[in-house]
């Protein structure tokens, strides 16, 4: 009888905890900070601020670091070349208003355990108004310049490469000024395949293939 | 029995104790563990939604006065005709669907021994209380003020259309005065925001008109950056006078008396000094100043027991600014605080920056911002400052960027806590 009292009391106490934490990772306790800017979860009500969610670790690295150093981006390429699970990682330059002052307050650690989190969140596409007869136009201009890297049509942003589609256009047009000003840089194939673009099909064509990647729901 | 069962059972009995006494006492300490908000603004809302997400179970109760959120983000270009009012009202229906109790009452007084708070319309029992009441207007400070029709566009709703009704009727030439009161407010730099798109107005409406800003704090980095972006874009529009505070006013001949000299306007906007909301004051929650000391972790009161203080209300002494980015992380850093306490889940103890930034918008498509980055000092209470960088703001495609990222956050945080 004795036995059967220690085992209900047992299992009461252990199923019966009325208090239980939910289950959350030390990324995603960090991510926290991010939701009021970038979304919750990642994912961005726009119409300038970019989804977060879903992009690839490496890619949210490289950029948090590129950020965090802007003044030494040698420094930040050292980093990752420290450490062996990201040595993949290419820090190229990238720059910002204001992500440049908030990337300074996280350690290469809490980079990463952001990056593990937002990577392995569902990507959602932006509902937002695109130009029909420019889309159609874009997503050629999509199928021949860019598809080899940004494959599906923007849609897996695997390794290096960005989220395109159903990404805010204001931050696609944001991006593709900055990387033709050299604010940001371009790694060689892109700019290759971007200066051939623009040569050919005049510079209006950038806007053609954010109207296209804009045009995905 | 022999000896080895005898043992096994000794120790399990012993676990069984241990176990049975932990669950009466989680069981009581579920019971005990009524979680009260009290203020349904950025930093109270956070607080509500954040910590049922870390503790889905726990029973969370939301006293709120108005029905409808209006936000202060946003209020400034309602004031300058550039937004209506009901882009900036938001409902709580959001809080229903998570099983947090959204209660439509409004709080008067807080009896910390007995745990109570007492409604207009009911009294209710804490067991924790998380308390982001705002501010209260100090009308004494200013002689011959009439606070019923004194418009101050900090008081949201009514209070903002009528401010913009009376720029909206001003005649070409008649003059604006923007009062700012001596120390801290909420939106430490709405004022110079709300005087950057009254000029945007201005310029386009009634160019023959003035503004004036009487600033009783001294002139600061805050001050020197609009006024070189005002030299650019709104020449002669606007007069900065910097430590020039407002005594009293004359409301009849419509003049603002101040430590300066006497100054005439066609619309008067006097912002009056501030403090932690009445309810704090009269609970003996604040300090000798009027705001509120908390612990800076846990943003528990030093003053009573389970009370937890968050958003505009809490002390300067801590470093961190009165905007609406502040309250909604400080409620996330109270919040991870609680569920810890609670449910003594040690991954919710990590210390993570508090991150504030707050947005001015000075025209349609061209916004400045300013970072502060705070990580918990060693010792004492104060936040430790890393960074309050303001870069690039001459640079007009820059400005057109931040304009973005401005109506995104305002996006991004109304959704987070309201939708």
């Amino acid at each position: 009888m004795m036995y059967k009292q220690v085992i209900i009391f047992t299992l009461l106490a252990v199923f019966l905890n009325p208090l239980s934490a939910n289950a959350t990772s030390a990324g995603e306790l960090l991510a926290l900070t991010c939701s009021s800017c970038h979304g919750t979860k990642g994912v961005s009500h726009g119409p300038a601020t970019p989804s977060i969610a879903g992009l690839s670790k490496n890619y949210i690295i490289a950029s948090m670091l590129s950020y965090k150093h802007i003044d030494n981006l040698d420094h930040a390429q050292d980093i990752v070349d420290e450490r062996k699970n990201l040595d993949d990682v290419v820090i190229l330059k990238r720059s910002a208003t204001i992500m440049t002052r908030i990337a300074k307050a996280y350690s290469i650690e809490e980079i990463e355990k952001l990056a593990d989190y937002f990577s392995s969140q569902k990507i959602t596409l932006a509902v937002q108004d695109s130009d029909k007869d420019q889309a159609k136009k874009g997503e050629k201009l999509h199928d021949r310049y860019c598809e080899k890297c940004h494959e599906e049509g923007g849609i897996k942003p695997d390794d290096d490469v960005g989220l395109l589609a159903g990404q805010w256009q204001d931050y696609l047009r944001n991006s593709m000024h900055d990387f033709r000003n050299s604010d940001r840089e371009m790694p060689k194939k892109m700019r290759n395949k971007i200066d051939k673009m623009v040569k050919k099909k005049g510079a209006n064509s950038i806007e053609a293939l954010i109207q296209y990647y804009a045009s995905q729901k | 029995m022999d000896k080895i069962d005898r043992r096994r059972f000794l120790k399990l009995a012993g676990f069984s104790l241990a176990s049975s006494a932990l669950f009466f006492s989680t069981k009581a300490f579920a019971d005990s563990q009524r979680i009260v908000i009290v203020g349904g603004g950025i930093a109270g809302t956070t607080a509500a939604i954040y910590l049922k997400t870390l503790v889905p179970n726990l029973s969370i109760t939301l006293i709120e006065k108005n029905t409808k959120y209006t936000a202060g983000i946003m209020s400034n270009e309602v004031i300058a005709g550039l937004r209506d009012i009901s882009s900036i009202t938001f409902g709580y229906e959001n809080l229903n669907k998570i099983n947090i109790k959204l209660i439509n009452d409004a709080a008067v007084e807080i009896d910390t021994n007995d745990q109570l708070i007492h409604g207009k319309k009911d009294k209710y029992k804490y067991d924790r209380l998380i308390l982001a009441p705002g501010i209260s207007l100090d009308w004494q400070s200013i002689q011959g003020i009439d606070n019923a029709k004194n418009i101050t566009g900090w008081q949201r709703g009514v209070d903002v259309t009528t401010l913009k009704e009376q720029i909206t009727n001003i005649k070409n030439g008649g003059n604006i005065l923007i009062s700012i009161p001596k120390g801290p407010i909420s939106g430490p730099a709405a004022p110079y925001e709300r005087a950057s798109l009254i000029a945007h107005y201005l310029k386009s409406q009634k160019s023959k008109s003035k503004l004036f800003i009487l600033d009783g704090n001294s002139p600061s980095e805050q001050t020197a950056l609009f006024k070189s972006i005002w030299s650019q874009k709104y020449k002669d529009l606007i007069e900065l006078q910097t430590n020039t505070t407002t005594e009293g006013v004359d409301v009849g001949n419509k003049t603002i008396i101040t430590n300066q000299g006497k100054i005439k306007g066609e619309v008067i906007n006097i912002i009056p000094a501030q403090r932690a909301n009445l309810i704090a004051q009269q609970a003996a929650l604040t300090d000798k100043d009027g705001w509120c000391p908390v612990d800076q972790r846990s943003f528990s009161s030093t003053k009573a027991d389970n009370v937890h203080i968050l958003g505009d209300a809490i002390s300067p002494a801590l470093g961190l600014r009165k905007t609406a980015q502040c309250a909604n992380s400080q409620a996330k850093h109270c919040a991870l605080a609680i569920a810890a306490t609670i449910t003594n889940n040690e991954t919710y103890k990590r210390s993570m920056p508090l991150i504030d930034v707050e947005y001015s918008i000075i025209a349609p498509s061209y916004a400045i911002s300013t970072v502060q980055i705070h990580k918990q000092a060693r010792e004492g209470l104060r936040y430790q400052q890393l960074d309050t960088h303001v870069k690039d703001v001459k640079v007009a495609d820059k400005a057109h960027r931040e304009y973005g990222y401005a109506v995104s956050w305002f996006n991004n945080i109304t959704q987070e806590i309201f939708a």
